[in-house]
């Protein structure tokens, strides 16, 4: 069969789409839309910083205050900017700077870590139990 | 009646030569996925679903799924992340994502063409990681905080590997 050449190969391909893919993609993004909106609506203000390097805990601030704490880690610092109800990792020795590309958190249960240099910063919220254990 | 050896063995043959190609096709886009940048570190494009999709297109489901296993376990081995976490959720991921895409393609290719196949397994995908992070790894529902985020580029990443795999199949005339 002699197939005649019509604009280039991708608007062909697009060609193949049928409607079943299109309601799809409209039940996906409305779907996508929703959970977005419920999300945000689930998530809470956090209330204090917690900051860990090593796996232990070694500083817990105020999320509302604004300042800059620089924690040592083994391969080197990870300054912590806390700026009025939001916390990023500003810079980090660290070679990925994941932390630093993680960029602001601010709603509890939110975190970030540095894994090579092994701090994490975690939000906690105002609601959330402050104890780890209760024994009885 | 005696058709020759070779004669016989053929079709097996040509299925293990399209298997060993598309596997080794998996791995490298695998390989390559892991080196480029992106702009979250857990955000991948799926590149390797290419491979997948050729499979279950060109040859159909259980080769599809040796592919993905096949692609992973070797991916894996040469990135050095076998039986870590990173290597259960691949794992995980790929082959939810692939019994979707199989059952997808058998069932419903009256409505779907391979872009909705390759989307529904790109969400499908996504999801089984997320499920799998918490489960093993966080332990805390708050992962599911990410789920819109990976729903929606879900559709961007399933339309691209869906257009490659397409012009590919197209192409290379694989069938």
């Amino acid at each position: 069969m002699v197939q005649k050449k019509t604009g280039n190969a991708g608007t062909e391909i697009l060609k193949i789409i049928t409607p079943g893919d299109k309601i799809l993609v409209v039940l996906i993004l409305i779907f996508g839309l929703m959970s977005l909106f419920a999300v945000n609506w689930l998530k809470k203000p956090g209330d204090r910083v917690i900051i860990e390097v090593n796996g232990q805990e070694l500083q817990r601030l105020d999320l509302d205050s604004s300042q800059n704490i620089t924690v040592t880690g083994p391969i080197g610092n990870t300054t912590i900017k806390i700026d009025h109800g939001a916390v990023r990792v500003v810079s980090s020795d660290c070679p990925a700077k994941i932390c630093v590309l993680t960029g602001n958190i601010r709603h509890a249960g939110e975190i970030i870590v540095c894994v090579p240099n092994k701090v994490v910063v975690k939000v906690a919220g105002k609601t959330e139990n402050q104890f780890d254990v209760i024994t009885q | 009646m005696s058709l020759p050896n070779s004669l016989k063995y053929s079709a097996s043959n040509s299925r293990l030569v399209k298997l060993s190609l598309l596997t080794a096709f998996g791995i490298i886009l695998f390989l390559f996925e892991s080196l480029i940048p992106r702009p979250l570190p857990w955000l991948k494009p799926g590149l390797s679903h290419i491979a997948t999709l050729i499979a279950l297109y060109t040859m159909g489901f259980s080769d599809a799924m040796a592919v993905v296993i096949l692609r992973i376990l070797v991916g894996s081995l040469l990135i050095g992340s076998l039986f870590n976490p990173a290597f259960i959720l691949s794992l995980g991921g790929g082959i939810a994502a692939t019994l979707m895409m199989g059952f997808a393609h058998r069932h419903c290719s009256k409505f779907l063409s391979i872009f909705g196949v390759s989307i529904l397994g790109a969400v499908v995908h996504n999801m089984t990681q997320l499920f799998l992070v918490e489960i093993l790894i966080i332990g805390r529902i708050e992962i599911y905080y990410l789920a819109p985020v990976m729903i929606l580029s879900a559709l961007f990443t399933g339309f691209i590997v869906a257009f490659v795999s397409c012009f590919l199949i197209e192409k290379t005339r694989l069938s």
